[in-house]
């Protein structure tokens, strides 16, 4: 996957490109507001990693711009402010994730997966938790090598927690998700679902965190 | 005592206070100028009787007069003649002048003069006058020229009161403009027609709102600019340290290094959080909260760290709001369940409940970790406070303003925190009890 960094910070820039580049991303940097308007009018990148405080224009004005251009470029904003009202007015002007300094590089690189495999442009479009293999582009689920057939509904929300995998997803959210997708959600609906994956996955793959949502544990 | 009634009351009590000292004053001299006129009255009277002595010689005369004035002649010892309610006997010693005597049941002034008339013998008149006519006369005079003062006063007092809340009109306005002013409005005031006076306090209190407001300013961009001068810098060694755990995955330094810089991101974010959770930008960011999904949002967030450990959490919440700030109540679930994750031990329990009593909401956290001994409580909310020091047995990464910030936050509410062990698990049971709606009187008094 090919990353736009736009970051003013050389030292930081290089750390994230030697870390990332093990993972297999491949990192474009500029350092300031002027070059990434300029170097994403022009080229081609699958997503975009933006620093707020930039020397030149501010890392909002840059995300607007992208927005206002219709540019469906998926970007995440990695920055210094921490304030709940920045990060609010970042996903709002359409940032996709938001990530405040200083971040684990772990928790980097699972969010890029994420973005990644929305994109579908994964080098494999596999998620494999334990003995569980979901096909994302095939839409199929194997466990144990063994084909399983799931509605759809069950299958969105397998898919929403294994591609959140390690995170809790609640009940809102798993919810919002099969609205998305425009399917009549009952007031049961995701505990029926939650509970008929159970059914059919390995034991303890699907866990409750009571009062707040289910999880599939990510090792 | 306002100043009103302190002017009101002085004026009028000093305005009664010269009435009557102008009363007594006045009451001498007219009493004064009563003796003067009667003693000239006795004078003239006298030298008139002692012409006529020669018309009558002897037996007491008769008069009719009704006047208060009374007389006595005498000759070589020998009353011959007196006015009709005069005693027979002396009503003076023999000794020109003025002097004053009782006879008759009632103190009289009288004038004794002396005459020698051609036969040689000698002439004594007396006049005299009861003194109780000066004393009326002289009321008379005083209460005729003081009665109307008296009788004004009342109004006089009114007025004053009139021209008093009138002077201080300006005085009230400012006071109700101060009073409505919001605790973190610091904009200048302005109000038209000030006197002098005020316009010097006017300028004055503007200077200092707009001191104020710039040293807020500096402070939240202090606050602001050292977290990005921070967090950028650590950003890299955080992930440089990442990056060589990586590389030489069994080297100890680096394993040690990429730990001690997690320690500093944590105590350079709390100390930045410290800072964020005033009163100021408390009362700024006030908002009804729904409370159980703040708590599931941060249980989210924090899971990764929850799973790792193995631990299992719940949260056993009824649906509260709460009169708050979306940061503070942020910051107050992540420190408390943070600290239940860091201080129990793998595969754990956390408990989170939330409900709502008389209209406090308690949140109360408890986990399954060795809890914290009473001979330590008092003191694990101080500043840079932690069990044990640097040797805290836990090997956690912490630097002891977790339960600072948790008290401080409190403490924004009006609310109260305690320390217990927990029923449920056996290790510390932190429970808080905030007012789900602070008073107007509260949050002003956040504000001073």
């Amino acid at each position: 996957m090919k990353i736009l960094l736009v970051e003013d910070d050389i030292e930081l820039a290089h750390g994230l490109m030697a870390s990332l580049k093990k993972e297999g991303f491949t990192l474009n940097h500029v350092q300031n507001g002027k070059d990434a308007l300029l170097t994403l009018s022009t080229s081609e990148h699958d997503m975009a990693i933006l620093d707020l405080g930039l020397p030149d224009i501010d890392g909002f004005t840059i995300l607007k711009s992208v927005r206002t251009q219709k540019n469906p470029l998926p970007i995440l904003i990695l920055t210094a402010r921490d304030g709940i009202e920045q990060k609010v007015k970042g996903l709002d002007l359409g940032a996709d994730d938001y990530l405040v300094k200083p971040f684990d590089a772990d928790e980097l690189k699972a969010r890029l997966r994420v973005i990644e495999r929305h994109l579908g442009t994964a080098k494999s479009s596999l998620i494999t938790i334990k003995t569980v293999v979901l096909d994302l582009a095939a839409q199929k689920v194997h466990v144990d090598k063994i084909a399983l057939v799931l509605p759809k509904k069950e299958l969105m929300v397998l898919t929403s927690l294994m591609e959140n995998a390690g995170r809790i997803r609640s009940k809102d959210q798993l919810e919002t998700k099969l609205y998305e997708w425009g399917e009549e959600v009952a007031s049961n609906a995701i505990e029926v679902h939650i509970h008929n994956l159970r059914k059919k996955l390995p034991e303890n793959f699907i866990t409750t965190v009571r009062g707040v949502g289910y999880t599939v544990d990510s090792d | 005592m306002s100043i009103r009634n302190f002017l009101v009351m002085v004026l009028s009590s000093i305005l009664v206070l010269i009435t009557f000292t102008a009363a007594i004053h006045g009451y001498n001299t007219s009493m004064q100028q009563a003796t003067m006129l009667a003693d000239n009255n006795l004078k003239q009277m006298a030298s008139t009787l002692a012409e006529l002595d020669d018309i009558y010689t002897s037996s007491p005369h008769k008069n009719n007069t009704n006047s208060q004035l009374i007389f006595q002649i005498w000759r070589n010892d020998t009353l011959v003649l007196r006015s009709k309610t005069t005693p027979i006997t002396p009503i003076s010693h023999f000794i020109s002048g003025f002097s004053e005597n009782n006879f008759s049941q009632q103190r009289w002034r009288i004038y004794a003069s002396k005459h020698h008339n051609k036969d040689q013998s000698v002439l004594w008149v007396f006049t005299a006058i009861p003194v109780n006519t000066l004393y009326t006369m002289a009321e008379k005079l005083i209460l005729s020229a003081m009665t109307p003062i008296i009788l004004s006063i009342p109004f006089i007092a009114l007025l004053i009161w009139l021209i008093v809340w009138y002077a201080l009109q300006p005085f009230n306005h400012l006071t109700k403009l101060l009073n409505t002013k919001k605790a973190n409005d610091l904009s200048a005031i302005h109000l038209p027609n000030l006197p002098y006076e005020l316009i010097l306090i006017e300028q004055t209190i503007n200077q200092l709102f707009s001191r104020l407001s710039h040293a807020f300013m500096r402070e939240k961009h202090f606050a602001s600019d050292a977290a990005h001068e921070l967090r950028t810098p650590l950003s890299v060694l955080k992930l440089n340290a990442d990056n060589l755990v990586d590389e030489i995955p069994q080297n100890e330094t680096a394993a040690h290094l990429a730990k001690s810089v997690d320690r500093m991101a944590h105590v350079i974010d709390q100390i930045l959080i410290l800072n964020r959770t005033t009163a100021e930008q408390f009362k700024q960011q006030l908002n009804q909260l729904n409370v159980r999904n703040v708590a599931q949002e941060t249980i989210a967030e924090l899971y990764p760290q929850i799973a790792h450990r193995q631990q299992n959490i719940e949260l056993i919440a009824e649906d509260v709001s709460l009169l708050s700030s979306e940061f503070a109540l942020l910051t107050l679930f992540q420190n408390l369940i943070s600290n239940a994750s860091k201080y129990s031990p793998e595969k754990g329990n956390i408990l989170v409940s939330l409900s709502c009593v008389e209209s406090h909401v308690i949140i109360s956290v408890e986990d399954s970790g060795q809890g914290i001994s009473p001979q330590e409580q008092y003191k694990v909310f101080h500043r840079f406070y932690r069990i044990g020091g640097d040797q805290n047995p836990s090997n956690v990464v912490g630097c002891g303003l977790g339960l600072a910030i948790v008290k401080d936050i409190v403490k924004l509410h009006h609310g109260s925190i305690s320390l217990e062990r927990s029923k449920t698990y056996g290790g510390l049971a932190v429970e808080i009890k905030l007012p789900q709606v602070m008073g107007l009187k509260d949050i002003h008094e956040t504000s001073h």
